[in-house]
């Protein structure tokens, strides 16, 4: 009866006793053989099935990852940039809490929106007529003057520096008292003229406006004396003073609004 | 078949078990690609084809827990042998017979294997027979349905041969 049931008539196995067979068989085996038969199909088979898996799930963690990080860096380098930029106003606010101001009037804070560029030696300012600024109101910088005002909108005004040939300001040596006018020729520096060949002006000496002219008020400063040509004298001095002012970092300025003492000759052109 | 089917097929239940395991006891709605395969061995290559197939792929789909080895190997080997059978014996050109044939055959076979995963407790049967057994059963039985409709569809002549197959293996 047994070898009917797993062979046939014509000598050929029938598959499913031979099947039940040992698959029982496997049922009956102790668990420790059950135990070592699945590890070692798992080592042989699934294992590298499960390393692909894994390299695929942590594959797709890192992708996710690396584009989290990207994201990140990508934020992190805006406010890099934001930082760097705080940085810079900090530097510059600081020095303008260290700016003793030369005048009794008030100033008005505004930026630079249109630059100085060649050929015109004027700037636009992003401050006009609401916030109370005048034609010929003086324009600085914290390093010192940089000219006046010229036109005025009403959200925007128009500043003549002292790289336009048009503007001249009446200054003293503040060492010598030596009085001249200060213009724009040509080149970076400007031109202090009308100085008699005997003053006394040496190389190094600070320039300051002297309130004559009734626009700049008293004891702003322009700058130092670069040279003294001493060569060529004429009946005046060819005097270059480098301004305090660099046209190349033009970015905060204040619109001065000087009071009427500002202008008065009361300590021969000394600093307030 | 050619060897490299077989083998895909082989490394298909792996790569399927390793992608989405089930834990014991199994209560969720989730296919039964290894049952499904062997389902359709046996819808194709006879009764003898399936119950080899069924035996070495329940082996191979059951091999990482020791719990269950063997009790897949019967149960898959009785699955291929009775879907060859019922082939054979039935009329199952139209997809609802061969959809009932094939969700009855399952589920019993799923039934079964549940059963072993339980560890025979008929408390916890009853509650994965209802609550994932029935439903696995009906997706893995559409499943099958729609991959041998696509495959008669993609091969005629498919049909011819797994004819020429089981008339082979008829005693």
């Amino acid at each position: 009866m047994w070898r009917r049931l797993f062979w046939r008539s014509t000598g050929r196995p029938t598959v499913l006793p031979w099947a039940v067979a040992v698959s029982v068989l496997l049922l009956l085996l102790g668990p420790g053989v059950r135990s070592g038969l699945s590890e070692a199909i798992v080592r042989l088979v699934y294992a590298p099935f499960y390393a692909l898996h894994y390299r695929i799930a942590t594959g797709a963690q890192v992708f996710d990852e690396n584009s989290r990080l990207r994201e990140r860096v990508a934020n992190l380098e805006v406010e890099v940039q934001r930082l760097h930029e705080d940085r810079r106003e900090n530097i510059r606010l600081r020095r303008l809490m260290e700016f003793a101001p030369s005048w009794r009037g008030h100033a008005i804070a505004t930026e630079v929106v249109g630059p100085l560029s060649p050929g015109s030696g004027t700037i636009w300012i992003g401050a006009g007529s609401t916030r109370l600024v005048a034609t010929d109101l003086p324009v600085m910088t914290e390093d010192g003057l940089l000219g006046r005002v010229t036109q005025v909108d009403s959200y925007l005004s128009r500043v003549r520096t002292l790289w336009d040939p048009l503007l001249r300001v009446a200054v003293y040596d503040q060492r010598s008292r030596v009085s001249g006018i200060v213009e724009w020729e040509k080149g970076p520096d400007l031109g202090m003229n009308y100085v008699v060949a005997s003053a006394d002006v040496l190389v190094g000496d600070t320039v300051i406006s002297s309130g004559w002219g009734g626009v700049f008020p008293k004891g702003l400063l322009l700058g130092t004396i670069a040279s003294v040509d001493t060569i060529n004298v004429g009946e005046f001095l060819e005097i270059s003073v480098e301004p305090a002012v660099r046209p190349d970092k033009l970015e905060a300025v204040f619109v001065i609004k000087p009071s009427a003492e500002d202008f008065t000759p009361d300590d021969e052109g000394k600093v307030p | 078949m050619t060897y490299l089917r077989w083998l895909l097929l082989a490394i298909s239940i792996v790569f399927y078990r390793v992608w989405f395991p089930d834990g014991p006891p199994p209560l969720s709605i989730r296919l039964d690609y290894e049952f499904l395969v062997i389902a359709l061995v046996g819808l194709y290559r006879g009764p003898t084809v399936g119950t080899i197939a069924g035996w070495c792929l329940g082996f191979l789909g059951s091999a990482y827990d020791p719990e269950v080895l063997g009790w897949s190997s019967l149960l898959g080997s009785m699955l291929g042998w009775s879907v060859g059978m019922l082939k054979e014996r039935l009329f199952l050109e139209y997809p609802l017979s061969r959809w009932l044939v094939l969700w009855g055959v399952l589920l019993i076979v799923k039934s079964a294997y549940m059963l072993f995963a339980v560890g025979v407790d008929p408390g916890l049967w009853l509650s994965s027979f209802f609550a994932g057994g029935l439903a696995s059963a009906g997706l893995t039985a559409t499943a099958g349905l729609v991959v041998s409709l696509l495959w008669e569809r993609a091969r005629p002549r498919v049909k011819d041969a797994a004819l020429a197959s089981m008339r082979e293996d008829t005693p």
